[in-house]
């Protein structure tokens, strides 16, 4: 610990450094909240702040010496009453009792229990993440005695759970570092007594216990089980709860497009969630950036009300790669949470939450996502056709909201041609982003730009037109001449728009790069940013534009370098011909009620509910109202669609690895929403018994999740099945003979294998 | 690792009390890496391999839990789909052997009946401290049909092989089954992933590995 605590005179200057902030929450919380090098946390003591933001909340600077006083106390007294015989043994031994009895009563009954209970603890304290600090012995037995201490004390909790110790840790960590030594005080007569008290070295434990016991004071409910197992029990399972809410209520407020992928992707958000929550992210950042976002949570979100949001704000983050990923690729992502750069690091989190908190909708993911990647989420079209094939097992909520009103059909997927300008453009300016990074930006640029011109051609000379039409665009907007006048208006500003960025992006072309290289990706980023605004308007012709005189692409962007757009480099012409050509092309589009049936039906946002940030305001409170699934509906919605057959083609842990040229391998989930202990034809091996003659039940309930046509002789033949008479054939391992014996004995199959079902 | 291309995914799942050295296990298996102070799993990890059998590849995606009991949030979705299971005790602690039954509940419990089911007993490196013998665990799996073996993640001894077999007993279980409704049923290849898989899962691959 003493390797910890810095010293005397630098722990003073932190002090002063804090104290300099104010010491009302109100200035603290002022000073931490962009977590910069001056922030108090940073430059002062950051354990001063957290005990500020946890601990004396209300209390005036001069009673923080009290409420200290008060806790320390507590602790004392907490330590006499259960951990003096652990810590010395030979008074029990003193004792007139007899140390074998069978008493429960007995102390010696007691200190038996606690020391199992110990033992628990310690094997997780010695677990504790690399950093040294936590190995020294000292810092160990405080963890352990805490832990110990606080279960003892909440029974209820259900004694120490895995994961609390890493809670416990940087609290320990903090506390010590900037504790300072009485004795050394007492040399510096210009000492503020108050620091002495507050930081006084002989106190680590006793405040690390006051901190973390605040802090569990809610984050306990993130580690119940609840009492029964989670069979019969599912509803206590707190930790489950908030999963499937983030998942289905919060996520789906922000960002429906990517709640509706993880469930057609089958990611069930606890197996994420669970470490993300009951660590308050400890594994998901480096140590020093989960202290910044601990600050930032101790300062805004004492009580810990929005940890939900912070998730989704994560999730929004890495949404992109999220909606591109299959199954495990997915679970990978968010089980290595790609490190947030500066400035947004993970205390912005917190910002994030807190804006979400006030824009619970679909604009403020819009916000969010266009802030955090430049790109603004209302082009389903390309994300849906990389992902495999879209909307499979796309049977609860969502398509009961929208079914009549969206014409999934598969043959409309399957007559999807390469997208429409939006696709064009977006995949475009996707290429020159990538790219952008990768090898030198001016290259990427001038092939983009290329690019898009060529895609234009190309697209011109395919869209021919054989496109069905009659899939009415805006069916309850007739087509007047005063919408065409409307549309060609709105068409020449839209075209405007994307002659501005395609400037931008030919003086980057020209600029060759001299200057500076991040403000070039951050004018690519926007120019990005701005064809997909465009994009978005041509996708969906009821957004308004936005205001001449106040741009809102500007308004929006993450700073826009101006140096970048300094109009001294001459224009070359090819891009207005581009432009001029996108324009004429999204006035077919616009015009033609044949948009596709892909874009227009794909869950992400129904039409009345604007999603561009701009006409945030007025979209939103739709959304929350009709979207949203109740809170309280959610574990029947849940449990709803686990009962259904759901098909999803990357259901990855199943037995087989499936074609995609037969995008179709259901694999039926167990029944119900728990799983209980299925029978061969339920479970995932079903599909190794006989072919059945007569379609499963699987097969007749949801045929439009299915694909029609590619591979389904083969996805058929995969498919599991659900005839009951099967479970009679199901003793499935009886014939296998396998030579792998083991310890080089020759075994019979029987001897080596679990060849029996498992009997109940 | 070269490429994702496989012919069976099996998922495997490694279930058994605190501290035996499940983790340990996993990262010996797929990155040929051993922590004597790996921090204790928290929900749960999972990691992939491919191996080969016959000639098949064969994915297995290993996933790894917090072994404490109680610790139960997520069983279902730990299960599901789970072909096999490592059933992991500590040959120095005779309480994570005593426990093996309680497991064996669990799994009856949630996974599917025909999981397949082998028995582990780990840091057999630890002789000196040995509190299992190896006969008794052996008799044990043999009266529950279970396949049997003694590992150490540290030294590496029998990892590799505790996998292989696991994996080649799936596969056999599914290949004689396969073969067995071949008349009627497509074959493997159906199974088969093909390249436009290959390019996001190499992906990831390499950053799992990280």
């Amino acid at each position: 610990m003493e390797v910890t605590m810095r010293s005397y005179s630098e722990s003073k200057a932190r002090w002063e450094e804090t104290l300099r902030h104010g010491t009302s929450i109100a200035d603290l919380q002022r000073a931490v909240k962009f977590n910069g090098p001056t922030s108090p946390c940073v430059a002062g003591s950051r354990s001063v702040c957290w005990k500020a933001f946890l601990l004396f909340r209300d209390a005036p600077f001069s009673h923080w010496p009290l409420v200290l006083a008060e806790s320390r106390s507590l602790y004392d007294s907490l330590c006499a009453q259960h951990l003096q015989y652990i810590r010395h043994p030979e008074q029990l031994a003193a004792l007139s009792f007899d140390p074998l009895a069978d008493d429960p009563d007995s102390p010696w009954d007691t200190v038996r229990r606690d020391e199992i209970a110990r033992a628990e603890i310690h094997q997780d304290v010695r677990r504790l993440p690399d950093d040294p600090f936590y190995h020294e012995e000292a810092v160990q037995s405080m963890i352990l005695d805490i832990l110990f201490l606080y279960c003892k004390l909440n029974p209820g909790v259900g004694g120490y759970r895995q994961g609390m110790h890493e809670l416990l840790g940087p609290i320990v960590q903090v506390v010590a570092r900037d504790a300072v030594d009485r004795n050394a005080a007492t040399m510096d007569d210009s000492a503020d007594p108050t620091m002495i008290d507050i930081l006084d070295a002989r106190y680590i434990e006793h405040d690390s216990y006051a901190i973390f016991s605040h802090l569990m004071g809610r984050a306990s409910a993130f580690y119940e089980v609840g009492s029964g197992s989670e069979s019969t029990n599912p509803g206590k399972n707190t930790i489950v709860e908030k999963s499937q809410y983030i998942h289905e209520v919060a996520l789906m407020k922000v960002d429906q497009e990517l709640a509706n992928h993880l469930r057609n992707i089958e990611v069930l958000p606890q197996i994420f969630l669970i470490r993300w929550i009951r660590l308050l992210f400890g594994r998901e950042f480096p140590f020093e950036q989960l202290l910044s976002l601990w600050d930032n949570i101790f300062a805004f979100d004492p009580n810990l009300d929005l940890i939900d949001l912070i998730c989704v704000a994560m999730l929004l983050r890495i949404r992109w790669t999220l909606l591109e990923a299959d199954y495990s690729v997915a679970l990978q992502l968010m089980l290595k949470y790609p490190a947030p750069l500066p400035p947004h690091g993970p205390h912005t989190f917190v910002d994030d939450a807190i804006y979400l908190r006030d824009h619970p909708n679909a604009a403020g993911g819009v916000t969010l996502i266009f802030k955090y990647t430049g790109r603004s989420p209302t082009a389903p079209t390309q994300t849906q056709k990389s992902s495999a094939p879209p909307l499979q097992g796309f049977g609860s909520l969502r398509q009961r909201t929208l079914g009549a009103r969206s014409p999934l059909s598969s043959t409309a997927r399957l007559l999807q041609q390469p997208g429409g300008v939006e696709a064009l453009l977006q995949g475009a300016t996707k290429n020159m982003m990538e790219r952008g990074e990768k090898l030198g930006i001016n290259q990427a640029v001038r092939d983009a730009v290329g690019e898009i011109r060529r895609n234009m051609q190309g697209f011109q000379e395919a869209r021919s037109p054989g496109r069905g039409r009659g899939i009415s665009f805006g069916d309850s907007r007739p087509v007047s001449s005063d919408y065409v006048t409307i549309l060609e208006r709105r068409n020449r500003r839209l075209g405007a728009m994307l002659e501005e960025s395609v400037d931008n992006l030919k003086r980057l072309a020209t600029s060759k790069l001299e200057g500076d290289k991040d403000q070039a990706i951050e004018a690519l980023e926007i120019a990005a940013a701005k064809v997909q605004f465009v994009k978005t308007c041509l996708e969906d012709w009821s957004l308004s534009l936005p205001d001449d005189n106040l741009p809102a692409m500007n308004t929006l962007t993450i700073s826009s370098p101006t140096d970048i757009r300094s109009p001294t480099v001459a224009l070359d012409t090819t891009p207005v011909v581009m432009t001029s050509l996108a324009v004429g092309e999204a006035r077919s589009t616009l015009s033609s009620p044949d948009r596709d049936p892909l874009t227009r039906g794909l869950p992400t946002l129904p039409e009345e509910a604007d999603p561009a940030p701009e006409t945030a305001t007025p979209a939103i409170d739709k959304m929350d109202t009709d979207e949203a699934p109740e809170p309280v509906t959610l574990s029947t919605s849940r449990s709803s669609a686990a009962a259904t057959p759901i098909s999803t083609p990357r259901s990855i842990p199943t037995a087989v690895a499936t074609d995609p040229s037969a995008p179709s391998t259901p694999k039926e989930r167990p029944k119900g929403p728990i799983p209980t202990r299925s029978t061969l034809a339920q479970s995932s091996f079903s599909w190794m018994l006989e072919p059945d003659t007569t379609l499963s039940s699987a097969h007749n309930a949801f045929p439009t999740s299915r694909p029609s046509s590619s591979g389904s002789a083969s996805a058929a033949a995969h498919k599991k099945r659900n005839n009951p008479s099967r479970e009679r054939n199901a003793f499935l391992f009886g014939e296998v003979v396998s030579s792998e014996g083991i310890d080089e004995r020759k075994l019979s199959a029987d001897e080596i294998f679990g060849l029996q079902p498992i009997r109940k | 690792m070269a490429n994702d291309e496989y012919d069976f995914l099996f998922k495997v799942v490694l279930i058994g009390d605190s501290g035996v050295g499940k983790s340990n296990l996993l990262s010996r298996f797929t990155r040929n890496e051993f922590n004597l102070d790996s921090k204790s799993t928290i929900g749960v990890e999972f990691a992939t391999r491919s191996i080969q059998v016959d000639t098949k590849t064969i994915k297995a995606q290993i996933w790894d839990t917090a072994g404490q009991e109680r610790y139960r949030a997520i069983t279902s979705a730990y299960y599901r789909g789970a072909v096999g299971a490592l059933l992991v005790y500590d040959i120095s602690k005779h309480q994570t052997y005593e426990n093996v039954t309680r497991w064996l509940k669990e799994l009856r419990d949630h996974a599917d009946n025909n999981i397949v089911i082998m028995l582990v007993g780990n840091k057999s490196d630890l002789r000196h401290l040995r509190a299992v013998p190896t006969e008794e665990a052996k008799q044990f799996a043999s009266d529950n049909h279970l396949s049997f073996i003694e590992t150490s993640a540290l030294d590496a001894s029998n990892v590799e092989l505790a996998f292989q077999n696991i994996l080649t007993e799936i596969y056999r279980i599914v290949s004689s089954k396969a073969l067995e409704g071949a008349g009627q049923e497509p074959n493997l290849k159906g199974f088969t992933l093909s390249d436009s898989e290959t390019g996001t899962k190499e992906k990831t691959e390499k950053g799992c590995c990280a």
